[in-house]
């Protein structure tokens, strides 16, 4: 409970109540307003129907027949008493004035001048006040008729019932809001934690534990679901890394134990120059591993980095990889196995020539090492959708399924107890150079030997 | 040889001053750049051999500043970095060649005899000779005593850049970069085999050998 109540922030459950708090009584207010405008509009309508009657009856039967249709007689004059007892008992007051002398009606009208149809307070004789429309209405030149209407009980009540439903909202729904919220909160932070104690047992079991999706918390789904992958991804580079300071060590530590061994040797045979000289030879042999290791580590890095990427130009790469191949012709030929060129014209790439002739040497340095006695190994380059295929393949006995997602990781040989020459980065280069180029490198599926198939682009 | 060395780390100046002195060459040291600059523009060396990574300031401005100020002396920077990019930097500021730290003494040396006597290698002359081998610099004819001998493409850029540099070493990596335009070093024996086809033609057929090996370091053209 008390980890509960810490990783509650109330600051902001504060902040969000009060937000929707106010968001609700707003929207709650402009509905109000807009019941009530509706409802004066009604009134105002009313009002204007009876002007239009008054009207009428002018243009019939002049000013007689108005004092004929308000049933009072010329020249009676109610006073302020009068005037409120008419209000009350009708519903509307009003004075016929001709050359602005009052002929009958309320004698307390006179501040009604205003042309247009409009809302007033109407206060009575003892200072209570009611609603009311008036208008002062031009019948012709010489008479006028001030016209005030009450607006009626249900317009009224209805306006009060309105204020008073917006003012208790406005007390009760801010309590309530602050409890909803509140178990949202609660309900949130329970997830957060159940989450937190989660992923703070995955560092005990960082390969193989993953965090549970549960159905209750959708809204942590996704992020779960992308934690998982993130741990999936580090675990895969974490393994990566681990076979590669296992490759580190194992590369640098069997050459540099040699070197050891060899000073050893040297003391004891320092007085035989020619024991001496063979020594010096075979340490600086293995030295020259330990430091071609190096080399190409800060290389692959390099390359990943991909600041060579300023220097790409348009490369005729037929040429390139022609002349290449050409020149590892006899090398091949010397181990008693033979390299098919097959280079289609005028192939060009945007990319970096050193690089380039890196990538085409490593393959079939590669070849040439792994293939078998008198494999025949072929180089095949040729236009293709949007850009250039190259094939480096030979007849076997190529690389077995397991180790072909392995390949191009770092340090990698398929080559278990790393008798042979190499270090593992060769293919991890060619890699490299491809991702840097655009290129795509993948092992053909069901052949004879092994076969590496590239995608240039021509971009 | 003078040799001016301009290198802050102590091992590395003792250790290449040691083995030049053994040649018979004789090495002014300099550990800073200022230093440096400042014999390079007093004094006339054959060659100089700058670091790039100095104290205070970088080998790469100072070469330039020596360029600018019209020191032509050959120039080799000495270098931990073994980019393209650096590379290509050491040579646009116009250091004549770039070797990337850690080298063999033998390819320090074969490079600094290539520099040191590039200039009056400079009169290109269309004829090669070496004893009786006659190359063809304009029709790329090779012929020894009187057989003609065909050569492939790359036999004849071995050969011809073999003879450009003959009585000294050239080393694997100088092939390399010379002939074949590689900035890396490949596992294969690619330089050996190409060699060792030239001199079947070259050699072979003939009493007197003039390509010799030098185990661990590379090859010397001589009569």
């Amino acid at each position: 409970m008390k980890q509960l109540l810490n990783s509650m922030s109330f600051t902001n459950l504060f902040k969000h109540t009060l937000l929707c708090w106010l968001s609700a009584c707003v929207v709650l207010l402009l509905m109000i307003v807009n019941e009530k405008s509706q409802l004066k509009k009604h009134q105002t309508l009313a009002f204007s129907e009876l002007v239009s009657e008054i009207v009428t009856l002018y243009e019939d039967d002049q000013v007689n027949g108005l004092i004929d249709e308000f049933d009072v007689e010329k020249g009676l004059i109610w006073d302020k008493v009068q005037s409120d007892t008419h209000l009350d008992e009708e519903g509307f007051l009003f004075a016929l004035t001709s050359n602005k002398h009052l002929i009958a009606g309320s004698a307390s009208l006179k501040y009604t001048t205003e042309h247009f149809a409009n809302w007033h307070s109407y206060f009575y004789n003892d200072n209570s006040s009611v609603q009311v429309i008036s208008i002062a209405l031009p019948l012709d030149e010489h008479n006028h008729v001030h016209l005030v209407q009450r607006i009626n009980d249900e317009y009224v009540i209805t306006a009060k019932h309105l204020d008073k439903v917006l003012l208790w909202f406005s007390l009760l729904s801010l309590p309530l809001f602050f409890l909803a919220m509140t178990f949202t909160h609660v309900a949130r932070a329970r997830e957060l934690i159940k989450l937190q104690s989660a992923l703070a047992a995955i560092p005990k079991e960082p390969d193989s534990r993953r965090i549970a999706t549960d159905k209750s918390a959708k809204e942590l789904f996704s992020l779960i679901g992308s934690i998982n992958q993130m741990l999936d991804e580090v675990t895969q580079l974490h393994s990566t890394m681990k076979t590669m300071s296992v490759g580190i060590a194992h590369d640098l530590k069997t050459p540099l134990s040699r070197v050891a061994n060899r000073l050893q040797s040297m003391q004891l045979d320092v007085e035989q120059p020619t024991l001496l000289q063979d020594h010096l030879d075979r340490a600086s042999t293995d030295l020259t591993s330990v430091i071609t290791t190096f080399n190409n580590l800060v290389q692959l890095n390099s390359i990943e980095s991909g600041q060579c990427k300023q220097s790409f130009k348009q490369l005729n790469i037929s040429l390139l990889i022609l002349d290449l191949a050409q020149s590892f012709e006899p090398v091949f030929a010397d181990s008693g196995k033979s390299l098919e060129i097959s280079i289609a014209d005028n192939v060009y790439c945007n990319g970096d020539k050193d690089l380039i002739n890196q990538l085409v040497s490593n393959l079939l340095e590669n070849a040439l090492e792994h293939s078998e006695s008198n494999a025949k190994v072929w180089i095949r380059l040729q236009n293709h959708v949007n850009g250039a295929l190259l094939q480096v393949g030979d007849s076997g006995p190529g690389i077995a399924s397991i180790d072909k997602d392995q390949v191009f990781n770092k340090f990698y040989r398929a080559d278990k107890s790393r008798s042979k020459q190499g270090n593992g980065l060769g293919l991890s280069i060619v890699e490299a150079i491809c991702t840097v180029h655009g290129a795509t490198i993948h092992l053909l599926e069901a052949q004879d030997g092994a076969v590496f198939n590239i995608e240039l682009s021509r971009v | 040889m003078k040799i001016l060395l301009v290198e802050d780390d102590i091992d590395t100046a003792q250790f290449i001053i040691k083995c030049l002195e053994q040649n018979g060459d004789s090495v002014t040291h300099c550990t800073d750049a200022e230093q440096g600059m400042l014999n390079a523009s007093i004094h006339s060396f054959d060659v100089i051999i700058f670091d790039r990574l100095l104290p205070g300031m970088d080998g790469l401005d100072a070469v330039r500043i020596l360029r600018k100020s019209n020191v032509l002396t050959p120039i080799i920077m000495l270098t931990a970095l073994s980019e393209t990019a650096h590379r290509v930097a050491g040579l646009n500021v116009g250091a004549d060649d770039y070797l990337v730290k850690p080298f063999a003494f033998s390819e320090l040396y074969a490079r600094l005899t290539a520099l040191a006597r590039r200039q009056p290698l400079l009169q290109q002359s269309s004829d090669l000779r070496l004893k009786d081998l006659t190359i063809c610099r304009t029709t790329r004819k090779v012929t020894r005593g009187k057989t003609q001998i065909e050569l492939l493409p790359k036999e004849y850029q071995i050969l011809e850049y073999l003879i450009l540099n003959k009585t000294q070493l050239v080393t694997k990596t100088m092939l390399l970069e010379n002939v074949w335009g590689f900035h890396f070093d490949p596992k294969t024996s690619l330089v050996q085999t190409h060699v060792s086809r030239l001199r079947n033609k070259i050699d072979k057929p003939f009493s007197c050998e003039l390509i010799k090996t030098v185990r661990g370091h590379g090859y010397i053209i001589s009569e």
